[in-house]
């Protein structure tokens, strides 16, 4: 099948420029803003920390590296909740977790100077002091 | 290569040349113009302040937008928070919160599945809500 010109040197560049721009931030990239993370907040009350991948034409997103909120009275650290990393469950999940869309309540960006941000950091400086 | 051949493929090539240009050009500003529009569908005639009737039970106060594909955009979100008291007596109180203030300190727009949302209401000029949110802006 043959293209004709116009619809190969103009249309075709500018669906994939809107198909880009529909999909990809340019402040997300990791040379422009460095980490970026994500809370997704479930209709249920729950709330997810993590990386993000929507790409729009699934009825899930998929998020990684996810930390949670969990109650921590019965704790010895006098706070009444500790950020958790997800992984460390009793059926040991691994990275990924898919959440169904019609689930979700809302999505924000987490700033990296807010204390979720700041206790995610000093989580992994742990871990990475341990291992 | 006789110098009669060599003048129609350069001229081909810069031809062409000028229309990689162009479609790298075109791809280009097609995606600054999807950044930008963030493909929003504008409402006509609708106020600036909207109420977001969500799944969950919360309404939500701000600008809202409307966009192609599975979200909404909301952006400057106030919500309603009730503190109700430990004596009986003394009734809950109420009052209106801007969002980002959380423990992940959220940017200012947020973004909704339209599955959680119940139903959207244009606020009037006059609401005490707008009037209170224009002040806090």
């Amino acid at each position: 099948m043959r293209v004709s010109g116009w619809v190969r040197w103009l249309v075709l560049p500018a669906l994939g420029g809107a198909l880009l721009g529909a999909t990809v931030d340019p402040s997300r990239l990791p040379p422009v803003a460095g980490e970026r993370i994500d809370a997704v907040l479930l209709l249920d009350g729950q709330a997810y920390f993590g990386h993000l991948e929507d790409f729009g034409f699934s009825d899930t997103v998929t998020l990684r590296d996810v930390y949670y909120f969990q109650d921590a009275r019965a704790a010895t650290t006098n706070l009444a909740v500790a950020l958790v990393q997800r992984g460390g469950e009793v059926h040991a999940p691994a990275d990924g977790m898919q959440i169904r869309r019609d689930k979700i309540l809302a999505i924000e960006h987490v700033s990296l100077s807010s204390a979720v941000a700041k206790a995610i950091a000093a989580q992994r400086e742990i871990e990475r002091l341990v291992r | 290569m006789r110098r009669a051949d060599a003048a129609p493929l350069a001229e081909g090539l810069g031809w062409r040349a000028a229309r990689v240009g162009i479609a790298i050009a075109v791809l280009v500003l097609a995606f600054v113009f999807a950044r930008w529009w963030d493909f929003a569908i504008p409402r006509v005639g609708a106020q600036h302040y909207q109420a977001v009737f969500l799944e969950n039970g919360q309404t939500w106060f701000g600008h809202y937008r409307d966009r192609i594909g599975p979200y909404a955009a909301m952006d400057t979100v106030f919500y309603v928070q009730t503190k109700s008291s430990q004596d009986p007596d003394v009734p809950a109180t109420s009052q209106l919160i801007k969002r980002g203030s959380e423990l992940h300190a959220p940017d200012p727009q947020v973004l909704i599945p339209k599955t959680a949302i119940r139903f959207i209401e244009d606020l009037r000029d006059d609401s005490p809500i707008a009037t209170y949110m224009d002040a806090q802006r």
